[in-house]
């Protein structure tokens, strides 16, 4: 897809802005990962920064969430044995509640665990299907190829090959790349039907989204959901996210669910976060600036509020940390909202 | 440090870094010189930091003079040195940008009038010389490039950078 009317001069302007601002401290927010930080001025870190810095699907920093978190009291919650089950109660309704979107039939899922972000709940779906091959779209989440091809696991995309009966597949709803549905999802739950191929659904953007679900989740193919908390909310790094499953799973995380050993400072996160934030609140927040800041920039919003569409301003670069990892013309516009104070000085100028 | 008084000067800051100081009645002491304006009289040390400001688009020479380098700071044995006064660069950075290979581009003149091409090793007295222009970072990319042939974007470069570091510096304001 062709975006003429990207405008790439003030996007590369601002991405050298921001980078620059990161190596000197100067951001509104600071990022959360060594990497976003140039380990110096020099003009090298600084415009290897600058390539990335719309990269990544990490969530907003809102600063009222951090705030919120840096006011709590975390480790007291290790001290409560049911805060895990607690907060896996509490984020059922809490989904429920969202407004811009719509999960049909979510009741039949009965068996909720607590996992370690949603990778912990890949590696087990990985484990636990070890000897089938998987299938996802392109541009997919990059982790789940980088992670098949280290372990010699088959894989294929699913553009490349008809869904065949020993396949497994995985697909984020809404889709990481797009930041809508997948346009092919409903044939691709079609034929999951049809050949009793299991579809994991990945719902990690889905708070973060409005008007783009509205699914049936009673298809027999849909056996496992996953849902996190780290693009939604700047605690990634807590790794909080729960599986949702129609049967209950015979795996590692199921066994660490029984024996109540999950990790109950995450959890706790978790339960104060979304008691305090509602489902809804980054769409709520954050729809307007999409828009002013995509009208600004010439890019396309998506349905999901903290990314745009456009023309890549790096062609010919290499993909960041893996070669899966294609997300070239979606931008993160993240580092936009949490920065305002700086980007307005600048605007002004 | 003002370097002359002109037009339109730019404030530079050079780092220099040194490894291997070897004291020999002594420790090692250096003059660092922008054109004929000195910025350091005093101990060779691993990090010394100079701000000064510098012309606009005019060919500069850095030096470095190793000032206090006698026959008698080379102790002989046998033929062999033991021990020798002397002191290596490992690095300059200017405005937090390293020379990275353009630092070879010099020459080290010693006392006696002979000229070693690309040395970094202070052992006889003389002085390091490397030519260079303000601003530095033009003189970096483009020279870089012209080594490399890698970055044939590099005025881009300058200019983003650049852009990106005075609106910072307005903001900061």
């Amino acid at each position: 897809m062709e975006y003429p009317s990207t405008n790439i001069q003030l996007i590369k302007e601002i991405a050298w802005l921001l980078s620059l601002a990161s190596a000197q401290n100067k951001l509104d927010i600071p990022g959360e990962y060594i990497w976003a930080f140039p380990q110096s001025q020099n003009v090298f870190n600084i415009k290897s920064r600058s390539m990335s810095i719309f990269n990544s699907g990490n969530s907003i920093k809102d600063i009222d969430v951090i705030n919120f978190v840096q006011s709590l009291n975390l480790p007291a919650f290790l001290k409560n044995p049911w805060i895990v089950n607690e907060f896996e109660d509490a984020f059922k309704s809490w989904v429920a509640a969202g407004k811009y979107f719509t999960l049909h039939h979510l009741e039949e899922f009965q068996y909720s665990g607590f996992s370690a972000g949603s990778q912990e709940a890949f590696s087990n779906f990985y484990l636990t299907n070890r000897n089938k091959r998987f299938r996802i779209f392109r541009g997919e989440y990059w982790w789940h190829i980088n992670v098949w091809s280290t372990l010699g696991l088959d894989w294929k995309y699913i553009e490349d090959d008809d869904i065949r009966e020993n396949d497994v597949c995985i697909c984020s709803t809404p889709f990481a790349l797009i930041g809508d549905v997948h346009p092919q999802l409903n044939w691709l739950i079609s034929e999951c039907n049809r050949k009793n191929v299991e579809l994991l659904l990945d719902f990690i953007y889905l708070p973060n989204s409005k008007h783009a679900v509205n699914i049936d989740l009673s298809n027999p193919c849909i056996q496992t959901i996953t849902f996190s908390l780290s693009k939604t909310f700047p605690i990634q790094t807590a790794k909080i996210a729960l599986r949702m499953c129609k049967t209950k799973p015979h795996d590692m995380m199921q066994i660490s669910n029984d024996e109540n050993i999950c990790n109950r400072i995450s959890a706790g996160l978790g339960l104060e976060i979304i008691n305090k934030f509602p489902v809804d609140y980054m769409v709520d927040k954050y729809a307007n600036k999409q828009q002013e800041w995509c009208s600004l920039l010439g890019l396309t919003p998506t349905k999901v509020v903290h990314f745009g569409l456009g023309e890549d301003y790096h062609p010919n670069v290499n993909n960041w940390f893996s070669e899966y990892n294609v997300q070239s013309n979606r931008y993160n516009l993240g580092m936009l909202y949490e920065n305002e104070h700086l980007l307005q000085g600048y605007l002004k100028e | 440090m003002t370097i002359g008084i002109y037009i339109q000067d730019l404030k530079m800051l050079i780092e220099l870094f040194f490894k291997n100081i070897v004291d020999v009645n002594g420790a090692p002491e250096m003059s660092v010189k922008i054109n004929n304006y000195e910025l350091y009289r005093g101990l060779v040390v691993p990090h010394v930091a100079l701000h000064c400001d510098v012309p606009f688009s005019t060919m500069l020479q850095l030096s470095i003079e190793f000032i206090n380098k006698t026959n008698k700071d080379t102790i002989i044995e046998n033929g062999n040195i033991v021990k020798d006064k002397s002191f290596e660069l490992e690095n300059i950075l200017f405005d937090d940008h390293s020379l990275e290979e353009l630092i070879w581009d010099s020459e080290y003149q010693c006392a006696d009038g002979k000229v070693y091409e690309s040395c970094l090793f202070f052992g006889p007295a003389g002085k390091f010389v490397l030519e260079f222009y303000a601003p530095a970072l033009h003189w970096i990319l483009k020279s870089l490039n012209e080594k490399r042939s890698d970055n044939p974007n590099w005025e881009d470069d300058y200019h983003q950078y650049t852009k990106a570091w005075n609106i910072l510096q307005q903001i900061s304001n």
